[in-house]
């Protein structure tokens, strides 16, 4: 990336989503979506089938226009500056976009020049990646003859030849063994010293090992976005009541920092600590009939949970 | 440019069918090549004892060239069938339209991969040509313009084949649509309608740009008109690309 564009990349967040929409044939994938992202921050975008984790992915890399908004990736609109705002991106699709004709560091090389780095940098970036992706038993390995697991490291390798300020990744882990995904987990974090990362998944393993903030995607739309501290204490519970009662009264209680509705008995909450004494004592005092109070392992994890069981009205509050 | 010209002549030269179609490509044009000659030879005598019997050039250009031209033009929608719908099948294309090249680069660098191509494949047309001529006297500059066109024939339809390549996923369907565009531009040379007051359809046929050329005769008007073909047809396929980019690859 050219000295100018960096600077510029440095100025400004690195990625702004400003109320994306994406309809196809009339049906919206993804409906009014926001997002910002600075340098050091990895962005887990989770959901399930269907959700619009992949289309979110394709419109902030330009491969979808979106029916309405806009992208900026490092303050160049992706629309008026496709160029500019293209050399700042690292895309990793899913499958990998690869040429099975060439060989590892071939399709390093030419990914390189489409970036326009000269010949010297060339050099040097290939075998920056090669090292980073653990690529250099493979380099003169036809792409066609690599399991799926060097295919997929291949393709991020791709993704990094330029030294992108945004890594964009879509499902990173598919085809990974344990140890793979652990490795990749763990370049994902030194990665993200120097540039932003998004990437989604159906593993909220590799989303609490690895990201700064996590965001929830429900029928096209962000049902949650929250950062995650390093050493954040959960103190997440799924509250089962035998009476009817609203957002608005639970949330009410001093204690609840943040609610989410499952269906009318149930509900995700998030404590202000991870001490449901409070809590317990204010539902026995309301007499709300108090089930069940278990502990969650995560608010994320506890929401994908239950859409995965088939709730599908899940608000936010 | 230079990088999608890299990559896209790495793809075709890597795959075989390039190889098997030169192959089988250069056993026809040799074999034109020799049976127009046995023609020749067989005529001799005859073409000796009238006043203005034609040269072995001219007898080569209009009996070789002709099912030369057709030959070459088969191998173009297997060539360009690959160029696009190809890439857009496998998912390959993702890593162009992702990386900061405009539509035009991409187009211009994978035609100028397929135009490299069939340079070599209208070389060894010419190449039957160069091996007569070690053994007889021919008339080079004719020769070298007849090849012109023929190059001008084959680059137009392979702007038209990587147009048709960029409108579907299927290599079949872009074989297809390339294979009956060149056809019916080849056939509308038999129509003697109309179109406009001085411009007849036959006007816009392949053959009708195409004879003079391979007769020797270059022309300004003929080479204009694959001019013309190439950048429409290149312009559209851009166009295509531009639209794929904001409605998505697939």
């Amino acid at each position: 990336m050219s000295s100018k564009a960096t600077e510029h990349a440095h100025q400004q967040p690195l990625l702004e989503a400003k109320d994306l929409s994406c309809a196809f044939n009339g049906e919206l994938a993804v409906e009014s979506l926001s997002l910002t992202l600075e340098r050091a921050e990895v962005l887990g975008l989770v959901g399930l089938n269907g959700a619009g984790k992949s289309t979110t992915l394709r419109m902030l890399c330009g491969l979808i226009a979106p029916t309405t908004g806009e992208v900026r990736i490092g303050g160049y609109s992706l629309a008026d500056q496709p160029a500019q705002a293209r050399q700042q991106l690292g895309y990793l699709p899913d499958p990998p976009a690869l040429h099975d004709c060439l060989s590892v560091s071939e399709a390093i090389d030419i990914c390189a020049r489409l970036h326009k780095l000269d010949k010297a940098e060339r050099r040097s970036a290939s075998e920056r990646v090669l090292h980073q992706c653990q690529l250099e038993s493979v380099k003169d390995k036809r792409i066609k003859a690599l399991s799926k697991g060097f295919r997929q490291r291949t393709g991020l390798a791709l993704a990094l030849v330029h030294n992108p300020a945004l890594l964009v990744l879509d499902e990173p882990a598919s085809g990974l063994d344990p140890a793979q995904t652990q490795h990749l987990n763990q370049l994902i974090k030194e990665l993200a010293k120097d540039r932003a990362i998004i990437f989604s998944s159906h593993s909220i393993a590799d989303v609490q090992s690895c990201c700064t903030r996590v965001a929830l995607l429900q029928n096209g739309r962000l049902i949650q976005d929250r950062k995650r501290e390093p050493e954040e204490k959960t103190a997440c519970f799924t509250l089962i009541l035998r009476e009817v009662i609203s957002a608005k009264e639970l949330f009410a209680l001093p204690c609840v920092s943040k609610l989410v509705a499952i269906d009318r008995h149930t509900w995700h909450l998030e404590l202000i600590d991870d001490n449901p004494d409070a809590i317990v004592a204010e539902i026995l005092a309301n007499n709300w009939g108090l089930r069940a109070l278990s502990p969650q392992q995560d608010n994320v994890s506890a929401v994908l949970e239950h859409l995965r069981n088939g709730a599908t009205n899940v608000e936010a509050a | 440019m230079h990088a999608v010209y890299a990559l896209e002549i790495r793809r075709l030269c890597r795959g075989p069918s390039l190889w098997v179609m030169a192959a089988i490509l250069q056993i026809v044009l040799a074999w034109y090549c020799l049976s127009a000659l046995e023609h020749y030879l067989s005529m001799q005598a005859k073409i000796a004892l009238s006043d203005n019997g034609p040269g072995l050039t001219t007898w080569l250009l209009a009996r070789y060239s002709y099912p030369s031209a057709f030959a070459l033009l088969l191998t173009v929608p297997a060539l360009s069938m690959q160029s696009i719908a190809t890439e857009r099948r496998e998912g390959s294309l993702t890593q162009l339209l992702v990386a900061p090249v405009s539509a035009l680069s991409i187009t211009l660098g994978k035609f100028a991969a397929l135009a490299t191509v069939l340079c070599g494949y209208v070389g060894l047309a010419l190449l039957n040509y160069l091996c007569l001529a070690l053994l007889a006297q021919l008339d080079l500059l004719a020769i070298a313009v007849a090849h012109v066109s023929l190059l001008a024939l084959v680059l137009s339809a392979a702007a038209i084949g990587m147009f048709c390549s960029s409108l579907t996923t299927s290599s079949v369907a872009s074989a297809f649509s390339t294979s009956a565009v060149i056809l019916i531009m080849w056939l509308m040379g038999g129509s003697q309608e109309q179109l406009f007051a001085g411009l007849s359809i036959e006007s816009l046929s392949l053959p009708s740009h195409l004879g003079r050329g391979l007769q020797g005769v270059l022309h300004s008007a003929d080479i204009s008109y694959f001019i013309i073909i190439i950048i429409a047809a290149l312009l559209f396929a851009c166009r295509r690309l531009s639209n794929l980019r904001l409605n998505g690859v697939n």
